[in-house]
């Protein structure tokens, strides 16, 4: 069973409606299921660009590692937690690579609110804690890499893996 | 780095010297280069030298020799300029000098340093040092280095051998003319840090209808009464709470603790006019007692009438809230624990460059020897950075062309090998560039993505290994990249790396595009899966015709700090393109190693 400490840092430019967030925004971090779901501290003062730096502690079942991590974004306000914005983190980028355990990466993730489109990006920082050793996924990438001649156009600029509705769809790699 | 000279945009961006944590906004910006053009580097450490040698000739049949040193500098155009002297030291062949010579350490150019040493004749050992006249003296030995290799050794000590040089106009010596020892020690007052944050109260509009989005300006004030500004912070937007960002200064950018500065603190225009709100004086040791005390201090407005300047105190006061200093550990104190920069380069060789047999083609090599544009840029960004590297093995490669009897590759190594992508020194980068224009037919598109790949990979498994190598990759492209999502992506995934991209324009393309990828003039980098930069490791300049758009920067930026500053001396010499770039790594490479917090033992 790994474990993985993720540091929320700070967000950017973090809009409810179609104003910024003035205060009292934090942010939750689950794997996989609802009942292990970690929060930050409330953001009082910190406005549309709250700052963090707040430990969360999740254990990534084994079965997760070509799951997701799910972080989102609330505000609270009068009437409520409001859903500022979230973004599903793929476990294999927080694993990925020659990336030895305890190392603290930093990654930064563009939030998507319940209507699909863009508020603002997340900044948090991770380091895996973990018992066994992992495999690294690109210890066989080959140096030099040929495509065929010919122009490669990309026509309407097709993104891939960009959810249109975030909540609750699993996107495979 | 751009040609826009209004100070919109990304231009809110705060700037100074230190930059503790990774910002979006990098340091590039109008001022920047105003200030670099000016001389005054932002994160420049001072240097002393101090040198001893041993095994001088002896030249006096009666007695040993009374030796001196002048210390010389070599400029890019060759001129040899004298910077100093120590003093005689009598009667001795293995002299300590107790005279040190100071000067700043320059990362962004190849500091040569001259020594030369004579051996005064008793006649003149009365005379002050500065007036001797070496013709008059007789010529021990000379030796030739950069400041860079002796500030690379863990030691900080560098043993050179002197030679007789040009001016061996007796017998040739067979005895060896001795070895010249140079040790360089950092100036403290260039790693002490000081973290300010600074708020505003009771803010005064202007006008009822305008909106405040304020900034500061420090700046230290010289001799003459001349502000100088040295940083600015970022432009608060619609918040009421005017409270700014961390400010980080350096002691020897200010001076001294005492040292006064003025912070003004200005309302942002778009139009590039910024309105002063009103200013205070106060040396760093003022600003530490504000912060101490908790009192604020009233900012004022500077008024003229007739001949006096009344200063008009307004309701705003300035407050400290923070103010922490820190010794921090510069770039040459990760140089001396061991840690390098490996540099790597990657040469475009798309069919838009043309046949590199005829003259106008951009890799055309002229038979008398003038580079062209490669290998200019190879040889100004190398020659700097060779020195950082231990081993001088570096990664070379080529892409968009077909090799003999391939397909068309977006990665080749240079040196033609399919196994190790390695050579030998610039000279080998040269080499092989050469051979490969020979053996490989310039095909296309322009791809970056896989050159980038291959980088990260290289950086990844550095990092998997050990901390200390920060990797340099130099893509010198003719042309606007044609997978532009891709070569996002690749930069996305290695912004966590040690790892910094410098590209270089070369030829007449519109690389408008490009600056895209340079995250100082627009958004974070955003790969197409959603992820973000984590920091922004590219930069892109044209590799053009400096002189003329040097003018039009200098006389585009005066116009707009003429309201702030009144005169300033000349102070700099012209500054190529890539030099500014280059003297943006230790600021990258500081801050890649700050927030992981790995310092040197």
């Amino acid at each position: 069973m790994q474990s993985v400490e993720i540091t929320v840092i700070s967000c950017e430019n973090l809009r409810v409606g179609k104003k910024p967030v003035k205060k009292n925004a934090f942010v939750t971090a689950r794997a996989d299921s609802p009942d292990q779901c970690c929060q930050t501290k409330m953001s009082v003062e910190g406005g549309s660009n709250p700052t963090w730096n707040d430990k969360l502690a999740l254990d990534l079942p084994a079965g997760l590692r070509n799951g997701f991590i799910t972080l989102e974004v609330h505000c609270r306000t009068s009437s409520g937690n409001k859903l500022v914005g979230g973004v599903n983190v793929p476990v294999s980028d927080l694993l990925g690579g020659f990336m030895p355990i305890n190392h603290l990466q930093f990654l930064s993730y563009r939030l998507w609110d319940s209507k699909g489109d863009r508020n603002g990006i997340v900044n948090i920082s991770t380091r895996v804690k973990s018992p066994q050793p992992y495999r690294c996924s690109q210890a066989l990438q080959p140096k030099a890499i040929g495509v065929p001649v010919g122009e490669q156009k990309r026509i309407g600029g097709v993104v891939t893996g960009v959810p249109t509705v975030w909540l609750g769809h699993r996107y495979p790699y | 780095m751009g040609n826009c000279c209004s100070d919109g945009g990304s231009g809110r961006a705060a700037i100074g010297a230190t930059a503790a944590y990774p910002t979006i906004d990098g340091p590039n910006d109008a001022v920047q280069l105003f200030l670099s053009a000016r001389g005054c580097h932002g994160l420049f450490s001072q240097i002393e030298l101090s040198f001893s040698a041993l095994g001088l000739r002896d030249r006096d049949l009666c007695s040993k020799s009374d030796p001196l040193l002048v210390i010389y500098v070599r400029g890019r155009d060759g001129a040899v300029q004298e910077v100093g002297r120590t003093e005689v030291v009598l009667n001795s062949f293995n002299p300590t000098w107790i005279t040190k010579h100071t000067m700043a350490f320059q990362f962004e150019v190849v500091q040569t340093l001259i020594f030369r040493v004579y051996d005064v004749d008793t006649p003149f050992h009365n005379v002050e040092v500065k007036m001797l006249k070496l013709d008059e003296q007789q010529f021990l030995g000379e030796a030739t280095c950069a400041l860079s290799q002796i500030v690379t050794k863990s030691s900080r000590s560098l043993t050179l051998d002197l030679v007789p040089g040009t001016e061996a106009a007796d017998s040739v010596c067979s005895q060896s003319c001795g070895k010249l020892i140079v040790h360089a020690e950092e100036c403290i007052g260039s790693k002490t840090t000081t973290e300010i944050i600074f708020r505003c109260s009771d803010f005064e509009h202007k006008t009822l209808f305008s909106r405040s989005d304020p900034f500061l300006v420090i700046s230290k004030i010289v001799e003459n009464g001349i502000p100088i500004p040295i940083c600015k912070s970022e432009v608060i937007k619609n918040d009421p709470r005017l409270a700014w960002k961390s400010v980080f200064l350096n002691i020897q950018q200010v001076g001294s603790k005492d040292s006064p500065l003025v912070i003004e603190c200005f309302n942002f225009n778009s139009n590039g006019k910024h309105d002063l709100v009103g200013k205070v004086q106060k040396s760093l040791v003022d600003l530490e007692r504000l912060h101490s005390s908790g009192q604020g201090e009233n900012l004022f407005y500077p008024t003229s009438s007739g001949n006096n300047y009344q200063n008009k105190i307004l309701k705003s006061q300035l407050f400290v809230d923070t103010f922490n200093e820190s010794i921090q550990c510069s770039f040459l104190d990760y140089l001396a624990e061991g840690f390098e920069l490996n540099f790597m380069v990657a040469i475009d060789f798309t069919a838009s460059n043309g046949n590199p047999r005829l003259p106008d083609s951009l890799h055309y090599i002229d038979p008398s020897g003038h580079p062209n544009a490669y290998q200019r840029a190879v040889l100004e960004v190398g020659e700097v950075l060779q020195f950082y590297d231990t081993d001088r093995r570096f990664p070379a490669w080529g892409f968009g062309a077909r090799p003999i009897d391939g397909p068309v590759s977006h990665c080749f190594n240079l040196n033609g090998s399919s196994n190790y992508c390695e050579v030998e020194g610039i000279q080998g980068i040269m080499m092989a560039y050469m051979s490969a224009l020979l053996n490989v037919s310039l095909a296309g598109p322009t791809l970056f993505g896989p050159v980038i790949t291959n980088a990260a990979l290289l950086a990844s498994q550095s990092l998997a290994n050990s901390w200390h190598k920060y990797f340099v990759l130099l893509i010198i492209t003719d042309g606007v990249v044609t997978d532009l999502q891709e070569t996002k992506d690749a930069l996305v995934k290695a912004s966590d790396l040690p790892l910094s991209i410098l590209i270089v324009g070369v030829g007449g393309a519109d690389f408008k595009e490009m600056e895209i990828l340079d995250a100082d003039k627009g958004d974070r980098l955003e790969s197409s899966n959603g992820r973000v930069a984590s920091r922004d490791i590219v930069q892109f300049v044209p590799l053009r015709d400096v002189q003329s758009e040097l003018l039009l920067y200098y006389i585009s930026v005066w116009w707009f700090y003429c309201f702030l500053v009144t005169t300033l001396p000349f102070v700099g010499g012209e500054i190529s393109a890539i030099q500014s770039l280059l003297a943006e790594l230790p600021t990258q490479f500081l801050t890649f190693m700050r927030t992981r917090d790995i310092r040197p033992s």
